[in-house]
């Protein structure tokens, strides 16, 4: 029987492009342009770009090591055992969903600038109701999902290069590109603004990484995985940075038109309406191919986290017609069109490039430690400057997780938030498994009755007119319901153990009353 | 005698799922604004972050408090 061939160089190149070549070139650079670092974000693409290639040596040295299913999860999982590796997976997943649902709303407004120049009634419209539009495109992404349908892959990156190859040329040649933007104010908020661009446009890197999961397929992954890597991570540098010098030459960053994608608009400005049209549309195939992928990436996680019993088993339910996993398509759809509906790009782009950032750290962490724990393991790409290179990829990875918070940006704040409550949930749910249900339960129940009597006695003592309240915008006697509610609640969830136990007590005495019926039976 | 308690397992524990969904749907309209709680009810930028923190919190723990005794009735069926 013939062997089945592996796929080559080319292929594994072109792997890592589609994860990188996304639509978030089409929304990030807006941000960081107009309002973050201005011409700067030139700079910021390379420092970003840098980084990222650090990081990369990291992944060629494990990916080449470690060809297996799971990526950055199996390499962590190897390195520091089930709980850090859990915590990677569900980063992982949740930064899988946070960048589906930025991708749900980049579609919605590339959409509407496609209808800016067909009718600007349907685009106001689509304006108004994009939070249902949003809906509607993961429900039918997630479809498609579970029907299990064929990715366009490598024809959709080699029409994208090919498409940002016309962009750059036409940029230079037409008579709009005009080098006095570069230089017109080169960083207007300093140095900060310079970082907290390019941690704003580092998502537009990181999709690189993608290739991995295309390792266990790689003719001769310990080569191509690591030159696939590396060769996407250099192409993406100087193909980025001549979009956006071409895009900043032709948009002046004092240029009206902020609330447009930048690229659409520069692309207007160039190509005239066709140019807006062919981006839009662009942009929208970069989205829905952007969304597809994050479905089936969190799609193949929660299999991969239920197979290990850290998930729910449900999760790894096949669709008998499709064969698919149609239990975690649907969960995974449900929680994007939930994020999707809160619009907010720039929290959106922070919450996705937390959880990557968080893995690529343990990933640096992981390498480090496999180095010691297992010195004789065969590793046909060694990292070079070791342990620097690493360190390096750790401390940037750190780095880019914090400076935004250290510059006071909002939206960072607002991810930085969501992030830890997102990392409690994922702490607790561990600790759930581990500790087991019944103690949860116990303890949840605890907290229910506490808190139902204090918000119970404050409003009793607000109704009395003796204390503030401390719900302003809840009524007192709402509040005083609601607590009767917990309080009763916290009691069945206290006795959650006793329920338990009385219920097997009495499935034990049932069971002796019948074979005390059966004994008295065959004695008569 | 048990199936009682069971069903009341089961109307107190939806019951708090609801009241988690809802405790958690104001925090994200005050967060985000929709219904202009903000200005309604004059909440200032500290106070915000404040009840946001504090109604998620909370949310959260009682989502959870609830689904385990909705999932207890789901057992003993």
């Amino acid at each position: 029987m013939k062997k089945a061939k592996g796929i080559g160089l080319f292929d594994i190149v072109i792997a890592g492009l589609s994860g990188a070549i996304g639509f978030e070139i089409f929304v990030l650079l807006n941000y960081a342009y107009f309002h973050l670092a201005g011409p700067g974000i030139l700079l910021a693409l390379i420092i970003g770009g840098v980084i990222n290639l650090l990081i990369m040596l990291s992944y060629c040295e494990l990916g080449a090591a470690m060809p297996l299913v799971g990526g950055e999860y199996t390499y962590i999982k190897t390195a520091y055992g089930g709980y850090v590796g859990f915590i990677a997976g569900c980063f992982r997943w949740m930064a899988s969903l946070f960048a589906a649902a930025l991708a749900a709303v980049t579609f919605i407004v590339q959409l509407a600038i496609l209808f800016s120049v067909i009718s600007p009634q349907i685009q106001a419209a689509i304006l108004d109701q994009a939070w249902v539009l949003s809906i509607f495109v993961v429900a039918a992404l997630g479809v498609t999902e579970i029907r299990g349908s064929r990715k366009l892959g490598s024809v959709v990156v080699i029409a994208f290069i090919l498409l940002f190859a016309g962009f750059i040329i036409g940029g230079f040649i037409s008579g709009g590109f005009n080098a006095v933007n570069l230089f017109s104010a080169p960083l207007p908020q300093g140095v900060t603004g310079l970082f907290a661009a390019t941690v704003y446009i580092f998502p537009m890197f990181i999709g690189t990484k993608a290739l991995v999961a295309s390792a266990t397929s790689a003719e001769k992954p310990g080569k191509n995985i690591p030159r696939g890597l590396l060769l996407s991570a250099v192409i993406i540098i100087p193909l980025y940075l001549l979009m956006a010098l071409v895009a900043i030459g032709t948009v002046a960053p004092t240029e009206t038109a902020q609330q447009v994608s930048l690229l659409n608009f520069a692309a207007g400005q160039i190509f005239g309406q066709y140019g807006t049209v062919v981006f839009a549309i662009a942009g929208m195939v970069a989205c829905l191919s952007a969304l597809g992928t994050s479905l089936s990436v969190q799609s193949s996680i929660a299999r991969g986290m239920s197979r290990d019993g850290y998930f729910p088993k449900i999760l790894m339910a096949v669709h008998s017609r499709f064969g698919t996993n149609y239990i975690a398509a649907v969960v995974g759809s449900g929680l994007i069109m939930l994020l999707s509906v809160l619009g907010a790009v720039p929290f959106l782009v922070y919450a996705a490039s937390f959880g990557s950032l968080i893995v690529f750290a343990l990933v640096n962490l992981s390498l480090i430690k496999l180095r010691k724990t297992k010195p004789h393991m065969d590793r046909p790409f060694r990292t070079p400057l070791y342990p620097l290179t690493p360190i390096l990829g750790f401390v940037f990875s750190v780095a880019l997780l914090i400076l935004p918070m250290v510059f006071g940006d909002g939206n960072a704040l607002d991810a930085l938030a969501s992030g830890l409550g997102l990392t409690a949930i994922v702490l607790c749910s561990y600790y759930l498994r581990m500790a087991g249900r019944f103690r949860v339960q116990i303890a949840l129940g605890g907290i229910g009755i506490g808190t139902g009597a204090i918000i119970a006695a404050l409003a009793f003592l607000n109704i009395l007119g003796l204390a503030q309240p401390i719900f302003p915008f809840i009524s007192s006697y709402v509040q005083l319901a609601a607590s009767f509610v917990l309080i009763a609640a916290g009691y069945f969830n206290l006795n959650a153990d006793a329920a338990k136990k009385k219920k097997e007590q009495t499935s034990e005495d049932q069971l002796r009353r019948w074979t005390a019926k059966l004994r008295n039976h065959f004695v008569k | 005698m048990i199936t009682g308690k069971i069903t009341l397992r089961l109307l107190f524990g939806a019951a708090q799922v609801i009241l988690a969904l809802l405790v958690i749907a104001v925090a994200l309209d005050l967060k985000f604004n929709i219904f202009d709680f903000q200005t309604m009810f004059n909440i200032s930028q500290d106070a915000l972050n404040y009840y946001v923190v504090l109604l998620l919190a909370f949310g959260i723990i009682f989502l959870i408090g609830g689904l385990f005794l909705v999932y207890d009735w789901w057992e003993s069926r």
